[in-house]
């Protein structure tokens, strides 16, 4: 694999002649540092005929500065990395049949280089994002076999997955009866009482436009068993209704599938992977597309506790593929009717906001020819009206009913109930559990060491089920803080999200920082929120080692926290296996891609941490002679553990988000 | 390697879950006094042998009813049993009480025979079909089998739905053709009667067993040799099956009695509406009224002797394994379609040799499977279990679909037979969907309730019938390498050239 030295050489000079030619075009400034980076800097890449370099058209970047694009043909099999030295970079975008280069003059302290069209600018590939793989994906042979299971004939594999979900059949929690009482509502009620009925403890909570789907619903629902559609049938659930419901989420999550379809043909593209082949890069894409649509964490909330998550994420998926393809405005749409769906995916419109008014409102579509900018201060205020008029009309469709009634008020105090506590009675493995151990600890030292400590933090740390309580030692955790602590957490993400303009995947950067900062800060975070972040970062794990790092190590623990969610016996080995599964099928599709060192020797001893703390969970404390005197141990001992996990990936992450672009490093063999 | 590790692995789990997914559903007579089903058939089986002396098992005593649920499987399933039972006793006393927990239902008594299934499959199941792929290994192949033995919805369906531990003589099976395939006659030899002394449907595969170590003898080269191999096989049966029957060989009364229990020929000639050539034929002759039991009984053995003999025989003068497993495959059909007392389980039987050929004739086979597990469909209607069948033979067919169907793609191309054979099965999936569909949801005339189930069996029959010629005609036709005793190593070894080749 390791390029001879003289070959090498040979390639530097024949792209220091690319650029000497370029100057001569005078198309660029003159190169003067050109290659000089030590040997970590070097481009590996196995060449054939590096003549085939040809210089294409001069084009102007974003702000306006000239920029060079080569094309380079087949012939020259490009593994290369990305070139960066002195104050300019160069970045090939790489492929193994071909690809471009492009020289441009940006200051090295964007982050982003944004991208020269290809063609039409609409599949613009920013070239930022461009981590190569040290090396050509590996196929997974099985030894003894012409096919390989899964993950070249993965692209087929996205049907039959949605399959077992019928399985699960007969088997129900609480949350059905909500849904059960919702599309009762919606279906028996009128407009004007479904935010006011109080016959049942599950009150309407989410946005209207849910309720017109749960509606929707309704009238298939008639078809099956109309029992189910009386408001006051409460706690009704004859097999018939079950197996509507199933359905409805099996259904729907055809969405998602969709939504991920779209998410990895995005993917794919933008490794410049697109030219790969049948059997290239764009099997692994189509696995990434897999791999978010079997997770494990969607399956057991939506298919076994019962939510109709996937469909959910399959809007915001859609959106997310639309602003992937650079198509804002239906972008917007999607994600306006999913906040109207369900008002968490709120924690992401910083994202969308600031990466719509930047890159869309300001600096507008990318021009097809340079001279064309859409800069005039009357095509921003055009499209800031079109991008207005849009979401209000959505808003105004899902939520005009009821303010012509003059029931908003009723709605908003529905929708954010202050009323509950900072932390759910299983603590989402997030910042605040740590925080709350840390209390109970200096609580549990304080006592040691005789200090004065108020006596209700004693009383609520081994309650468990207390809703508000309390910190003894450490200061109060008010809404108001932990919304202030939020933005703050989110804020650097979109302050380089605000400085890499028309960089669509900078953008999924920061919808998953957004996702991330909410669920480690927020206020009474269910530990469900966490799939807000594993499937968006699912995303990115092709562009960048070091998030599909991240990607495969929070998959597992986020994953591994919502146990506690299936408690009954007969549940365990699905969720185990159902676990095991996603994280193997995971590991191998994105090792396949970056090799095997995925997860260092830190990470795998705390994940394999997380089979003895199964063993505590399942087995229960009680059983180990520990049962009475603390029956919330087990479960505190999963949140705190994985809070650690957790806040050791969102630590990471914000690094990787703000250092940017991956350091080049020596191939060792 | 680590691909290969982690790909098994993969399918391992995926195996788990899906039949984790199914033990979630009712069992057989759940909630059906006074005789539920297998399911109580099998705990009634911990509690005998849990609570009584081992020569009380067989027979008919004030403290065991043969009546109700009597043991009437070999002694290595009450041993398994006894094992279980004892499990049980230290879970809760009340699963296993004598007499007082006749019919015993509850969640937590279900997980525990359900985690005894899965026990039972992780410890004889999963690495019998490991075994089998590493065999296989050497030849470029299973990895296909492994994946088919593993998630063949048929068998999870039957062990962890209805309630069995075919899982256990299945995989002592699987592990038996494994030891031959590697070329450790005697080995297999002992865990092929291990099989038969689980459970005595194995006899369907005794025959080829049989066969083949015969040929292997006469081909020792001198009869020294023949007589040699001989000794050692027979002594290997014979130390076997004194080993396992030694408990019971105190009496001579209890040994007969044991024996009677397995060969009951007071049942029926079939259950229900199987889809065995006799339930066929007696849609259109009343056989019950023609003929009695016990003559039913011979022309049953007569025909199946009959049928089975000339693949038997040619597996006597070709003695590889290519042969033997094609011969599995036809002698277990054979005795499904005209064996006396068929149950619709026993297709499994069929089935898991199948699963085994499915490198061999991945497009044949496949649809073998898939029409085996659309003959349980009146089984599990019975069960409760029609949705998870419905669920997991279209994820079966799915999974063939992608993974196994576009080899044979080349082939199909190639000759206007297969064109012929790919519409053919195009058309048979569709009948089976119809006819399963009219089962479920067609309200059939009052004269004849079961015109639907009827017709499914008749129409699987027919499958049966013709994937049993189309085997024959297969191990017929293969090619043999007379120098060579095994002509797949040799197939093999050409098959490797050719790839170096390229």
């Amino acid at each position: 694999m390791c390029v001879s030295r003289r070959t090498q050489v040979r390639i530097l000079l024949t792209v220091r002649n690319l650029f000497l030619e370029a100057r001569g075009r005078g198309a660029l400034e003159p190169l003067t540092n050109t290659f000089t980076g030590g040997p970590s800097r070097r481009a590996h890449y196995k060449h054939r005929d590096p003549a085939l370099l040809i210089p294409g058209r001069v084009s102007q970047d974003r702000k306006g500065k000239n920029c060079q694009v080569f094309n380079c043909k087949l012939g020259l099999r490009f593994n290369m990395k990305l070139i960066r030295e002195g104050e300019r970079r160069k970045f090939v975008p790489r492929s193994r049949y071909g690809g471009q280069l492009c020289v441009s003059q940006w200051s090295p302290s964007e982050l982003s280089l944004g991208s020269v069209g290809t063609s039409g600018g609409n599949s613009l590939s920013s070239t930022h994002d461009m981590c190569v793989p040290r090396r050509r994906p590996r196929h997974n042979v099985w030894p003894g076999c012409d096919r390989n299971v899964l993950p070249q004939a993965a692209p087929h594999a996205r049907l039959p997955v949605i399959y077992p979900s019928f399985l699960f059949t007969l088997h129900r929690s609480t949350d059905f009866e909500v849904h059960r009482n919702w599309l009762a509502v919606a279906s028996s009620l009128p407009v004007d009482r479904w935010y006011v009925d109080q016959t049942s403890p599950w009150t309407l909570d989410y946005p209207p436009l849910f309720a017109c789907f749960e509606l929707l619903l309704a009238q298939v629902a008639r078809f099956f068993d109309a029992a189910m559609l009386d408001v006051k049938n409460l706690n009704y659930a004859s097999p018939m209704t079950i197996l509507f419901q199933r359905l409805s989420v099996i259904v729907t999550d055809l969405v998602y599938a969709y939504g991920c379809r779209l998410c990895g043909e995005e993917v794919v593209k933008a490794g410049g992977m697109g030219g790969g082949g049948k059997k290239g890069v764009a099997s692994v894409g189509a696995a990434v597309a897999v791999v978010l649509f079997t997770n494990a964490g969607l399956l057991l909330v939506d298919h076994i506790h019962f939510q109709y998550n996937g469909f959910l994420f399959g809007v915001l998926f859609l959106s997310i593929a639309k602003m992937l393809q650079r198509k804002e405005i239906q972008s917007a749409i999607y994600f306006s009717v999913l906040l109207n769906l369900k008002h968490i995916y709120l924690y992401l419109a910083p994202a969308y906001f600031i990466y719509l008014l930047r890159s869309y409102v300001l600096l507008g579509p990318v021009p097809a020819r340079p001279d064309k900018t859409q800069n005039s201060l009357a095509s921003r205020v055009f499209r800031l009206i079109k991008l207005g008029a849009v979401v209000v009309l959505i808003f105004g469709l899902s939520f005009g009913p009821f303010i012509a009634k003059g029931q908003l008020q009723q709605v908003l105090t529905r929708l954010f109930p202050f009323k509950r506590g900072l932390c759910h009675a299983y603590w989402a493995p997030n910042f605040w559990a740590l925080y709350n151990i840390a209390d109970k600890l200096l609580v549990l030292a304080g006592g040691r060491l005789g200090w004065a400590v108020g006596e209700g933090g004693v009383a609520s740390m081994t309650g468990g089920l207390v809703q508000e309580y309390s910190h003894a030692v450490l200061p109060s955790v008010s809404p108001g803080a932990t919304l202030v602590v939020t933005a703050l957490s989110i804020l650097p993400s979109l302050i380089v999200l605000w400085r890499s303009p028309n960089n669509p995947w900078q953008f999924v950067r920061a919808v998953v920082m957004c996702g991330f900062g909410s669920f480690m800060f927020g206020w009474h975070v269910h530990e469900k929120a966490v799939l807000m972040v594993v499937l968006p970062l699912g995303l990115l794990c092709l562009l960048r080692k070091a998030e599909a790092q991240v990607f495969v190590f929070l998959s597992a623990v986020g994953h591994f926290s919502l146990f506690p969610l299936f408690f009954t016996p007969q549940e365990t080995p699905i969720k185990v296996t159902a676990l095991l599964l996603h994280a193997l099928f995971t590991l191998q599709v994105l090792r396949a891609h970056w090799g095997q060192t995925l997860l260092n020797t830190l990470e795998t001893l705390y994940l394999l941490g997380l089979v003895p703390l199964s063993l505590l969970l399942e087995v229960g404390a009680g059983r180990l002679g520990l049962g009475e005197g603390l029956p919330f141990l087990p479960l505190m001992a999963v949140s705190v553990y994985c809070a650690l996990g957790v806040t050791y990936s969102w630590v990471k992450l914000s690094y990787l988000g703000l250092v940017g672009a991956p350091k080049l490093k020596r191939k060792t063999n | 390697m680590m691909t290969k590790g982690s790909n098994t692995a993969l399918v391992c789990v995926a195996a788990v879950l899906l039949r984790w997914c199914v033990s979630l559903h009712p069992y057989s007579g759940q909630g059906k006094p006074p005789m539920y089903g297998d399911y109580e058939a099998q705990r009634h089986w911990q509690e005998v042998t849990v609570n009584l002396p081992v020569a009380e098992w067989y027979v008919n005593t004030t403290d065991n009813d043969l009546q109700y649920w009597g043991l009437d499987y070999p002694p290595l399933t009450a041993y398994h049993s006894y094992l279980c039972g004892l499990a049980a006793r230290r879970v809760n006393a009340s699963f296993v009480a004598l007499h007082e927990s006749r019919g015993y239902e509850s969640e937590t008594h279900k997980l525990f025979m359900r985690y005894t299934v899965l026990v039972a499959d992780l410890l004889v199941y999963l690495p019998a079909a490991y075994c089998l792929m590493s065999v296989l290994a050497k030849w470029r192949a299973g990895r296909l089998e492994f994946v088919c033995l593993l998630l063949y919805p048929g068998l999870y369906l039957v062990d962890y739905g209805h309630f069995q531990y075919n899982n256990v003589s299945l995989g002592l099976f699987v592990m038996a053709v494994a030891a031959l395939t590697s070329g450790r006659d005697c080995i297999g030899a002992v865990l092929f009667c291990l099989a038969l002394n689980y459970k005595q449907m194995e006899l369907y595969h005794a025959l080829p067993f049989f066969f083949y170590l015969l040929g292997t003898c006469f081909r020792q080269g001198g009869v020294l040799g023949l007589l040699w191999k001989m000794t050692k096989l027979g002594c290997c049966v014979v130390l076997t099956f004194s080993a396992v029957w030694l408990p019971f060989a105190s009496n001579a009364t209890v040994l007969s009695q044991a024996l009677r229990r397995l060969f009951p020929f007071e049942r029926g000639l079939f259950e229900d509406k199987v889809a065995s050539v006799w339930c066929s034929l007696s849609v259109f002759v009343k056989l019950k009224t023609l003929v009695d039991n016990r003559n039913m009984a011979l022309i049953c053995l007569l025909s199946t002797v009959v049928c089975m003999l000339p693949s038997s025989l040619h597996l006597v003068a070709r003695p590889t394994l290519r042969h033997l497993r094609y011969a599995l495959l036809n002698a277990s059909l054979v005795f499904f379609l005209f064996s006396y007392h068929v149950h619709e389980k026993t297709i499994l039987l069929a089935a898991v040799p199948a699963c085994m050929l499915v490198s061999e004739e991945p497009f044949m086979t496949t649809w073998f499977l898939t029409v085996s597990t659309a003959s349980l469909l009146p089984l599990m209607i019975q069960d409760g279990l029609t949705l998870p069948l419905l669920a997991l033979g279209v994820l079966f067919m799915a999974l063939t679909h992608h993974y196994i169907l576009p080899s044979t793609e080349k082939v199909a191309k190639r000759t206007r037979m297969w064109v012929w054979m790919r519409r053919t099965y195009f058309l048979s999936v569709a009948g089976l969907a119809f006819l399963t569909a009219a089962t479920l949801f067609v309200q059939p005339p009052d004269r004849l309730p079961d015109l639907f189930p009827v017709l499914l069996a008749i129409y699987c029959c027919g499958h049966f019938v013709f994937f049993c010629l189309y085997f024959h005609y297969c191990q017929f036709t293969l090619k043999y390498n007379n120098n060579n005793n095994n002509s797949a190593v040799s197939n093999n070894n050409n098959a490797k050239k050719h790839v170096q080749r390229k």
